[in-house]
């Protein structure tokens, strides 16, 4: 039918009828949802430790962290684990036998994504952890608890619960930002479509299809995000 | 705030100090280049910032349009371009823009601007519906019964605020537009980081990249970071302000 479609209008979608393109691009596709999860699940790690590290001697150290990640390009982040400091490690055999470096572009894109979007998440998390009152962290202490507990049972599930919008907000950022990868090869969807449409030259077609996957990945995550809020929130 | 901003510059001098000896040479060698390209990228930064500006505060304006389909449509616009990667749009510009229009030369200079000024406007539009939002209703009608026309409200009353209000959240959307201009080089314009790769293949020793993108690296937060900075204090002295009204 897509087939039919460009032989009488030439708009060529060829990632539905073309089984390569199409092989290629459910591939991308996947390899971007993994990525995406990866980066949420380290980067929310990455502002909780950040998050309650603020509060101990470690705070300078941290503050250094989220200034410079913040205030210098993704992309160059990027390129300074892929270029900088992957050759600074050392080789090793593939299973062909060929050398490879040992961390390769896929698994440097979530460090330098995760680490990006960390700076982002510990600002949150540490406006959340605030927001719980002094009174119900004091009423923790005087049952005994260690300082942990207190973290685990009282600060964190009332902080995170404050914080999930803005959490939601970053992790849009995220989504968007997931799309640098392809400046360091990693062929997830961007770096997919560049392919297809270097060898269908259907630019359009494809500006078409890669928007709306970003509107309706982004749109969906926000609407899963609201749907997780409601669930938590006590009403 | 400058306890910060000096750790950063002094641990990346004392890494690039530490590292090889023929480091500190050779980035002093290609200082001149760099700065020319980083040159480039505040000049993408300032003109797509200025399109989006006076783009964006009209679009967000038009979200509060009395005409449902006006505003429903400048909301779906600020949206799209809001929520699409920049990256994206800097591709749908180089791409589906014409190189030559009877003549007239759109080079990619001038596409990524355009690309930037795409995800900006949207942004700036949403700052504007915001500020436009925070502003209490009784201000316009205090205007209205002045006598005052809508556009002398709008520049005499509206104006003044809104600007005090909008200015921390631009100044933190233009530090992001700044760090993003290194997106440039994939579209093909000849700036910092397309200047950088070119350094890594002229002067190719492993030990000299590290200390060459940390070196990049620290000049955009040496740019960006005094400016959110600035936006922070404002911010505060904003939210002080408004809380000792109360």
């Amino acid at each position: 039918m897509f087939y039919d479609l460009y032989l009488n209008t030439g708009i060529n979608f060829s990632i539905i009828y073309d089984t390569v393109d199409r092989e290629d691009m459910i591939n991308g596709i996947l390899l971007e949802f993994k990525l995406i999860g990866w980066c949420v699940l380290l980067s929310t790690i990455i502002g909780l430790v950040g998050a309650a590290l603020q509060k101990t001697r470690c705070k300078f150290a941290i503050d250094l962290y989220v200034e410079f990640f913040r205030n210098t390009p993704l992309i160059i982040q990027l390129f300074f684990f892929y270029f900088a400091v992957s050759p600074l490690l050392p080789m090793t055999l593939d299973e062909f036998g060929t050398m490879v470096p040992l961390i390769g572009g896929f698994t440097w894109a979530v460090i330098a994504l995760s680490l990006n979007a960390g700076v982002y998440n510990i600002e949150t998390f540490r406006s959340g952890i605030d927001s719980v009152s002094k009174e119900l962290i004091d009423t923790g202490k005087s049952l005994g608890m260690k300082p942990w507990l207190i973290f685990y049972k009282i600060t964190f599930p009332l902080a995170f619960r404050v914080s999930l919008p803005a959490l939601t907000n970053n992790m849009i950022l995220l989504i968007r930002g997931t799309t640098l990868a392809y400046v360091i090869a990693v062929p997830e969807i961007l770096y997919v479509s560049n392919q297809i449409w270097t060898q269908q030259s259907n630019v359009p077609e494809m500006m078409v299809f890669l928007l709306t996957f970003y509107i309706l990945l982004t749109s969906g995550f926000a609407y899963l995000m609201r749907k997780l809020e409601k669930k938590l929130s006590y009403v | 705030m400058y306890k910060v901003f000096f750790s950063v510059i002094a641990l990346v001098a004392g890494v690039i100090l530490l590292s090889d000896p023929i480091v500190v040479p050779l980035l002093i060698k290609w200082t001149p280049l760099l700065a020319l390209g980083f040159v480039d990228n505040i000049l993408i930064s300032v003109a797509s910032m200025s399109i989006g500006i006076l783009l964006g505060v009209v679009l967000g304006s038009y979200q509060y349009h009395k005409n449902s389909v006006v505003s429903g449509s400048a909301i779906v616009t600020t949206q799209f371009f809001r929520n699409a990667p920049w990256i994206v749009l800097l591709f749908l510009c180089s791409y589906l823009i014409p190189y030559n229009i009877n003549g007239f030369i759109i080079s990619d200079y001038v596409k990524s601007i355009l690309g930037f000024s795409l995800s900006m406007l949207a942004n700036v539009s949403e700052i504007t519906r915001g500020v436009l939002a925070s502003i209490p209703k009784s201000q316009w009608d205090g205007g209205f019964s002045l006598g005052l026309k809508k556009w002398q409200v709008i520049l005499l009353i509206i104006l003044p605020q809104g600007i005090k209000r909008a200015l921390p959240p631009l100044m933190n959307i233009y530090t992001v537009l700044v760090s993003s201009t290194v997106l440039a080089s994939i579209v093909g314009v000849h700036e910092v980081l397309a200047i950088t790769s070119d350094i890594t293949a002229v002067d190719d020793h492993p030990a000299f990249f590290l200390p060459l993108y940390l070196y990049v690296m620290t000049w955009f937060f040496i740019f960006c970071y005094p400016i959110s900075c600035w936006s922070k204090k404002l911010e505060l002295q904003l939210t002080g302000a408004q809380s000792s009204i109360k």
